[in-house]
């Protein structure tokens, strides 16, 4: 995770290190939810301009709920993202408590 | 060897990746189908105001003391309209990155891999990109560096084999201007303007990563211009060898175009040559746009940005699918609704709007600073 960390920073570095060094709250999850929730939003609209649809029903047309088909394949590699969000997420906090009780 | 934190590229390797990134599905993907037989014209056009615009993105940075565009719009919008729309920019590239990788799921769909699911392609193809980012932004420039002579190669070839196999009949290039200036600039605006010269707007997060910031204008302007001499030699090709009709009608009509090769009854079906270079093509543009995505949620949540990598790189495949139900919705949307919602206001709109309030913040603090100095 450290040299990922240092592999990956350009123009943000100072403000990540400053941030890293004040608090360190992780909110992968939060962010993986925000970037799905607006996307699919984004796409509706588009849904919605294109065959004149109700908002609703292009959210139903661009996923319809249906376990089986071809789209779960994507799904799926959508859900691993999650649990690798919620892993970090975990992983993080744990470094955290541990680094707590460390100081105390 | 990655140096600790800021990582730079060199001039070279910026120039290098601006002429793929613009090559990359552009050359493609049939475009600028209004202005017919002229589109060598319309892309003449679309190159030079291209130049401009990247010329104006370089400006823009060097106005704002070198900030990138996420730095930029905390600065010009503040704290919590700042964050918006830099949430905006990062959605807007994690889209263009789902819509360049539906393009190659669907060229390979149709082409070489027709039994294979396109969800498995897009995510298979979403992984090298994943690692790409992961490693950097110094490896995606080698790693551009060590393409490039393949792609510009291929496509000059392939130009080269059908003239040689006389499958390029010139006079359906003419009449030129036949039907005057209009269906041109029909297709200079928005779409080829938009597609790909104004998609460079990702790089206005990149620039500021050049070793010699200074010549970043100069260099940019040059890539644009080498992109756009070979977006028109390859429209040169597919109306050559398709004639107008039939490259109106194909959805990649360099594929097509290619297929018409046949030279001493010995080399054909180079067409999988065409499928190498969306796969290079798209694998640059959708590792850039990935990026430039994830340093703006780097930038916003205050995180770095490989711990979204495995999160948010596994939604682009789930998002490529998802956006449209076939190829042809994938076309009219990309091509008829996205430059109008989505280019023109990101591309041009917010730059523009970007300039005037940082003009008025600089000139608010001139005027400070003056009135305590007298």
């Amino acid at each position: 995770m450290e040299r990922l960390h240092k592999s990956c920073c350009t123009g943000n570095d100072k403000r990540v290190e400053r941030r890293k060094l004040e608090v360190n709250e992780e909110v992968v999850t939060l962010i993986f939810f925000v970037i799905l929730v607006s996307m699919v939003l984004l796409m509706a609209v588009f849904d919605t301009i294109i065959y004149g649809m109700s908002f609703l029903e292009s959210i139903i047309h661009i996923y319809p709920f249906e376990l089986g088909t071809r789209r779960t394949i994507v799904t799926a590699a959508a859900v691993v993202g999650l649990l690798v969000a919620v892993y970090i997420d975990y992983k993080e906090k744990k470094n955290q408590k541990g680094q707590q009780s460390v100081n105390k | 060897m990655k140096a600790n934190g800021n990582e730079k590229i060199s001039l070279w390797q910026l120039f290098i990746l601006i002429t793929i990134f613009a090559i990359g599905t552009a050359v493609v993907v049939g475009t600028g189908e209004e202005a017919k037989q002229d589109v060598w014209i319309s892309e003449v056009i679309a190159a030079s105001v291209g130049v401009i615009i990247v010329w104006s993105y370089f400006q823009l940075i060097s106005f704002s003391d070198q900030k990138n565009l996420y730095e930029m719009l905390f600065f010009a919008f503040g704290k919590i309209l700042g964050t918006f729309m830099c949430i905006l920019y990062a959605l807007y590239f994690f889209y263009i990155a789902s819509r360049n990788i539906r393009d190659f799921g669907e060229l390979m769909n149709i082409t070489i891999l027709p039994f294979t699911p396109m969800e498995v392609i897009v995510i298979a193809m979403m992984l090298p990109v994943m690692y790409t980012v992961y490693l950097g932004l110094e490896v995606l420039a080698r790693v551009t560096e060590v393409i490039s002579p393949y792609i510009i190669g291929i496509l000059i070839v392939v130009g080269l084999l059908l003239f040689f196999s006389e499958g390029l009949q010139f006079t359906h290039l003419l009449p030129i201007l036949g039907e005057g200036f209009g269906p041109v600039f029909e297709a200079v605006f928005p779409t080829l303007l938009t597609f790909p010269y104004g998609e460079v707007i990702v790089f206005t997060v990149i620039m500021t990563a050049t070793t010699r910031f200074s010549h970043v204008g100069k260099v940019g302007g040059a890539a644009v211009a080498a992109s756009g001499l070979l977006i028109i030699y390859a429209n040169v090709i597919q109306v050559a060898a398709l004639g107008v009709d039939l490259k109106t009608r194909t959805l990649f009509p360099l594929m097509t175009a290619a297929r018409e090769i046949m030279l001493m009854e010995f080399i054909e079906r180079v067409d999988i040559l065409v499928v190498f270079i969306l796969m290079c093509g798209v694998f640059i543009k959708v590792s850039v746009f990935f990026y430039a995505g994830l340093k703006g949620l780097e930038y916003i949540f205050l995180i770095p940005i490989n711990k979204y990598i495995i999160p948010i790189g596994m939604l682009i495949p789930f998002f490529a699918v998802l956006n449209s139900v076939n190829i042809v919705e994938h076309f009219e949307e990309g091509l008829v609704i996205v430059p109008y919602l989505l280019h023109l206001p990101l591309q041009f709109g917010i730059p523009v709007l970007l300039f005037c309030i940082i003009w008025m913040k600089k000139r608010k603090n001139k005027s400070v600073s003056g009135g305590i100095a007298s």
